[in-house]
């Protein structure tokens, strides 16, 4: 979180992190569909090559509180690919919360549980703490065959702690739900810890309703089809 | 640290290259006959160029560069155009000084990430570098003390135990003169005893080594059904003398698990060793293999539980007996080290109690999982779970 008293200005930063091909990238993109023009920066896609991400993908989004504090949201991707540990480590460095974007299908479990693991130990040598830290995982790809179980899934999430969340990013389809749902507990975390509504009248809530009513009432550029 | 601060909102001049922005100065004086300069928030002017002819009257527009929601900038226009047709050329000035910022800021933040991505890369090598020095002159000397116990337990316990159950043998065989029946009686409780402590020793030793050095498997993708056949094949003596019936049943189309064929096999063969051994004559013991999962063990509340305690493809093998059983308070400690239910069983039935502790830690070693069902009086049934090989 960095906060910029005189031109009263918050900017969070929040990470896409998981394996690679997980669909990092493409929830991202499909974010980017969803806001209106006047409400995100460009996307930015760094370096990539077949389609992998090298060093990470940005999208800012801002809007404007009732108090009128300026509330920025720097919503970054780390490379997957285990090669690039040093970047994932680099972009997680200050993050506020983290999305956990897994592959279901029951070939890459494996594979994601290794990504999550060295999330933790990402964020351990960056001193934050997966314990504490505002993390939803989001079961990415529940088109395809082959994929975790509905009932295993909601069995261990039950037991878990993380908030998690079903999609197809490719479509669009849980996309805003994981995005909400992170902005809402990283919001629950930083009110908790640095006190956000003595200080500037915000509520977690109220950051919520402003980005869904954004995000759900902009043209349906990932619905076509539909009339505005 | 030397970290990129990718989330704060870039300067103009950080990721405007001048010579560019100059041309395009340049290129609108020329093309437009307007001059353009391009300014940053603190006022100075990072490009300009007057239009060529600047006599006669001329207006002027200033436009602010918005860049990520925040004013980087502005960009002013000075020509002879009336007002409305300045203005759309200097919305299409700040349009072009737009994705030139971005396209900059692109190359900046990629270019602050390839540097401290490779420090960090470096710094981490040579953490790792020193890291790997320590340990290896830890494990050095671990390892040192390791084989000196090992040696003690093996040389300096064997050697006086050989020579008493040597010289309880000679005396037992008259070689130092006839013994009465309560003497032979004795002697041959010392060698009896001095048998067991031989055994109790080599067991021990067994048990060290996997304590010591957490179990050094030599992990391959092995056969199920061949180790099973294998294990029943090598106790069907045992059994057959015992009048015990011994059955094997493996599911069809099994995957390989991940495992040391040598101390797998030594899991099941004690396990059906200890099945026998705890059954009655005319009774049952039969080995299963069939698919299975494993759950791995995790915390409640761990993070990440829907991630890593994922179910995974396991092979189970089965060893039920018709035999004596457990009681169930008994279960719990059943993995202890020299736990034995109860303590006469080790006269009547031999062995040292270090079995199945040796099996729990060679099974956990596996990262499988071992499980008891057991009543006293109703017969016994291990379970044992192992991951199945990667292929």
């Amino acid at each position: 979180m960095q906060l910029d008293f005189g031109a009263r200005e918050l900017t969070i930063k929040l990470v896409y992190y998981g394996p690679a091909l997980s669909g990092k990238t493409t929830n991202l993109t499909a974010l980017y569909d969803l806001v209106a023009k006047d409400a995100r920066g460009r996307l930015m896609t760094l370096d990539t090559r077949d389609d992998r991400t090298l060093f990470f993908d940005l999208l800012p989004l801002h809007f404007t509180a009732r108090s009128g504090l300026t509330v920025r949201i720097k919503l970054f991707t780390v490379p997957g690919q285990v090669m690039h540990n040093a970047t994932r480590k680099l972009v997680l460095a200050g993050a506020d919360g983290v999305a956990f974007i897994a592959d279901s299908r029951t070939s890459e479990t494996k594979e994601t549980a290794r990504a999550f693991v060295n999330l933790r130990q990402n964020l351990r040598e960056n001193g934050l703490d997966a314990r504490t830290m505002p993390i939803v995982i989001q079961f990415n790809k529940r088109d395809l065959p082959d994929i975790r179980p509905d009932e295993e899934i909601d069995g261990l999430a039950a037991r878990g702690k993380e908030p998690v969340y079903k999609a197809v990013a490719m479509r669009g389809e849980g996309v805003l739900a994981t995005f909400l749902g992170l902005v809402e507990l990283t919001f629950q975390k930083l009110e908790k810890d640095h006190q956000l509504e003595r200080m500037f009248a915000l509520r977690p809530e109220e950051v919520v309703e402003s980005l869904r009513t954004r995000l759900e009432s902009s043209p349906p550029a990932a619905a076509p089809g539909e009339t505005p | 640290m030397n970290e990129p601060r990718l989330v704060a909102t870039p300067r103009l001049s950080e990721v405007l290259d001048v010579r560019v922005l100059a041309d395009v100065c340049r290129s609108f004086a020329e093309t437009f006959g307007a001059g353009l300069s391009v300014e940053s928030s603190e006022g100075r002017v990072l490009a300009s160029a007057a239009a060529p002819d600047a006599g006669g009257s001329s207006e002027e527009c200033t436009l602010p560069l918005h860049y990520d929601g925040a004013r980087l900038g502005q960009v002013r226009l000075r020509g002879a155009r009336t007002a409305p047709g300045l203005d759309a050329l200097a919305q299409h000035a700040v349009c072009i000084v737009e994705a030139l910022t971005f396209s900059g800021h692109r190359a900046h933040l990629a270019s602050t990430m390839h540097l401290a991505a490779s420090d960090a890369s470096f710094r981490e090598l040579s953490a790792q570098n020193e890291q790997l020095k320590q340990a290896y002159g830890k494990l050095k000397q671990l390892d040192q003390l390791k084989s000196n116990f090992l040696a003690t337990m093996s040389h300096e316990l064997r050697t006086p135990l050989t020579s008493i159950i040597g010289y309880s043998e000679m005396l037992g065989s008259g070689m130092g003169g006839e013994l009465n029946p309560t003497q032979h009686e004795f002697v041959d409780t010392i060698r009896a005893k001095g048998d067991h402590l031989l055994e109790l020793i080599l067991t021990l030793l067994d048990v060290a080594k996997l304590e010591q050095s957490q179990v050094k498997l030599q992990r391959v993708a092995i056969d199920p059904v061949a180790l099973a056949q294998d294990v029943v094949r090598t106790v069907s003596p045992t059994a057959a003398k015992k009048h015990i019936e011994l059955s094997s049943h493996c599911a069809p189309a099994l995957a390989r698990v991940h495992a040391d064929p040598g101390r797998l096999r030594q899991v099941l063969l004690n396990l059906v060793e200890n099945a026998i051994k705890f059954t009655p004559a005319n009774g049952r013991v039969s080995l299963e293999v069939e698919p299975a999962t494993l759950a791995p063990p995790m915390e409640e509340d761990a993070p990440g539980m829907v991630l890593l305690g994922a179910p995974e493809p396991a092979v189970q093998f089965t060893v039920r007996d018709t035999g004596i059983g457990i009681a169930e308070s008994e279960h719990e400690r059943i993995f202890d080290a020299f736990y034995q239910v109860d303590g006469s069983a080790t006269r009547e039935y031999g062995g040292t109690g270090l079995g199945l502790s040796i099996v729990k830690r060679l099974v956990d070693a596996h990262d499988g999982a071992i499980e008891l069902d057991s009543r006293l009086g109703a017969g016994t049934t291990f379970r044992v779970r192992i991951p199945v090989a990667e292929e």
